[in-house]
């Protein structure tokens, strides 16, 4: 274990002394900072036509923007859901292809770790920078609790916003666990990127592919989905099958990875 | 740019063809043989990849690898198995907590004794397209119902631009947007609906539950021995009859049956209503008294 971690030390400080990892801070900054802000502005729209004539005259979807977390915040983690399906790619996508394209990967598999050190360790640096990356937005909720106000209270009810936060993070680490899958396989870096968003993309859109199929596969199609098992969490549930998959999708993409980097050593 | 690079660029475009070719057919052009089509065209982009970069792959069939590679085989397919069972069990039998402070995702308890004393399956059919803007309201909301009483609620989706024939059974209208539950099956199927423009509230789908648990036990007697219509045709030559009032009864949740209260027989004390349907002679004094009740 203390093997994976100096590897996941050494892969935090690659990240952090290249420009890359800065790169994807603003990234992501930027893009979810004009979606909180257009969010913003709806819901100050939607307040001002509640107060002219009343909540039961507006549309039902304007019920959302009765409260903060609701009209922003949970809509806000499904956006940013959305951007990290965009970012994970570019933070995984080095991982191993970087190392086979400097040819330093037989230098890494010569050296006393075992697979699972070096897997579990680069794991775990990716790991650190995607939730460093996700970290940044809770900038966001806190802004909204410093400014905003409600009728019952505090401006923002925390358990949902939390919960929504843990699961983005989740998400987050399930993206990059398929990201560094895709990376071991390949030396380019780019197709490692690319392969990584054509898996996830399908794979997060199967709630589409849910609506118009029959049952069961409508329920399996459901539960395989990635926006499905995410919305829950982002609106305040704590569903134990929502944990149990994702978590069962990174130990999986873990194993993978182990076998096709131990595939080196049997080649 | 080598023939591997440009395998493996075509391998990437037909990964994305054969995982895109199911949005194909369900979600934008519903054509099975483009969807076909655009599957075969990824396996065949994939098949250059494989016969371009043969030699990475040669790695691995080598005599000295092929050990791994089938114990690699076989542990990926059971931990496979033992993921799929976990979340098979979990989805299941697993619990979920409403973190929100005012409850909005948890059942109300009478929903939740409603679902429990719900006594035989029901099935809660959603006329609504995936387009529909009430769609994913709807579908949350008896999700919830569903993992409240996965064994005694069944939720079934229908297009009903796609099912025209179950729109037409349950006498819906072109655009209608409805709940149906029913229970039962054939002619002993009872049906109430729940209209969904505008999203469905818990409210309004337990009230049509409890409507739906209590039909069935409301009977509705039709007298006989008078000259009475009867509720069935009694020969070929003479088709006339109360069949189809006795259908729309049947679907509505009522019992229909037969009362003739000659020798003094009383009403039963489950009748929810009696009908005289064109009786021809005279209700004796005993029957006329009954009746009178």
């Amino acid at each position: 274990m203390r093997n994976a971690l100096a590897i996941a030390r050494k892969e935090l400080g690659i990240y952090f002394s290249t420009p890359w990892a800065y790169v994807v801070f603003t990234a992501m900054l930027g893009i979810s900072s004009f979606f909180f802000v257009n969010l913003l502005a709806t819901f100050k729209e939607v307040q001002g036509l509640a107060r002219v004539y009343g909540w039961a005259r507006l549309p039902p979807e304007y019920g959302l923007f009765k409260n903060l977390t609701d009209g922003i915040v949970v809509q806000l983690w499904d956006v940013i859901g959305v951007i990290t399906l965009f970012v994970a790619p570019f933070l995984s996508m080095r991982l191993f292809a970087e190392e086979k394209r400097n040819r330093t990967f037989e230098l890494l598999m010569t050296a006393p770790v075992r697979p699972w050190e070096i897997v579990l360790g680069k794991y775990l640096g990716g790991v650190g920078v995607i939730w460093a990356t996700l970290g940044l937005t809770i900038i966001f909720p806190i802004t909204l609790s410093l400014f905003g106000s409600s009728e019952s209270g505090t401006a923002l009810e925390w358990s949902t916003v939390a919960l929504g936060f843990g699961g983005l993070l989740l998400w987050g680490a399930t993206c990059l666990a398929v990201g560094m899958f895709v990376s071991a396989l390949t030396e380019s870096q780019m197709l490692a990127a690319f392969l990584t968003f054509a898996i996830l993309l399908p794979w997060m859109l199967l709630r589409g592919l849910a609506q118009s199929a029959e049952e069961p596969w409508r329920s399996i199609a459901n539960h395989l989905s990635f926006s499905s098992q995410l919305s829950t969490l982002s609106r305040g549930v704590l569903d134990l099958k929502a944990l149990v998959f994702f978590l069962s999708v990174i130990l999986f993409s873990l194993l993978l990875t182990h076998r096709t980097v131990e595939a080196q050593r049997w080649a | 740019m080598n023939t591997r690079t440009l395998g493996k660029i075509l391998g990437a475009l037909g990964l994305v063809a054969l995982l895109s070719a199911p949005y194909t057919y369900f979600v934008t052009t519903g054509s099975p043989w483009m969807a076909g089509a655009k599957a075969g065209l990824g396996l065949l982009l994939l098949g250059a990849y494989f016969a371009t970069n043969l030699g990475e792959f040669g790695q691995f069939a080598s005599r000295r690898s092929t050990f791994y590679l089938a114990s690699t085989i076989a542990t990926v397919l059971v931990v496979l198995a033992g993921l799929v069972a976990v979340n098979y069990v979990v989805a299941r039998k697993g619990k979920s907590w409403d973190l929100t402070t005012r409850k909005i995702f948890t059942l109300a308890p009478q929903t939740k004794s409603t679902l429990g004393s719900l006594r035989e399956k029901v099935r809660a059919y959603a006329f609504l397209a995936p387009s529909d803007p009430d769609y994913e309201q709807v579908d949350r909301l008896l999700q919830r119902y569903r993992e409240q009483a996965p064994d005694k609620l069944e939720v079934v989706f229908k297009d009903p631009r796609k099912a025209p024939d179950l729109a037409q059974k349950y006498q819906l209208r072109e655009g209608q947007t409805t709940l149906v539950l029913t229970r039962g099956s054939g002619d002993q199927e009872n049906h109430t609906t729940v209209s969904v423009s505008g999203g469905v509230t818990e409210q309004d789908l337990t009230n049509a539950l409890i409507k739906l648990s209590s039909v069935g036990e409301q009977k509705v007697y039709f007298t006989t021995g008078h000259g009475e219509w009867p509720l069935e045709p009694t020969s070929p030559k003479d088709p006339a009859s109360l069949s189809e009032l006795k259908k729309t009864l049947l679907q509505e949740g009522y019992v229909p049956g037969t009362l003739n209260l000659a020798d003094g027989k009383e009403i039963p004390k489950d009748a929810a209503l009696i009908v005289i349907a064109g009786a021809w002679s005279k209700f004796g004094k005993s029957e006329a008294e009954q009746l009178a009740k």
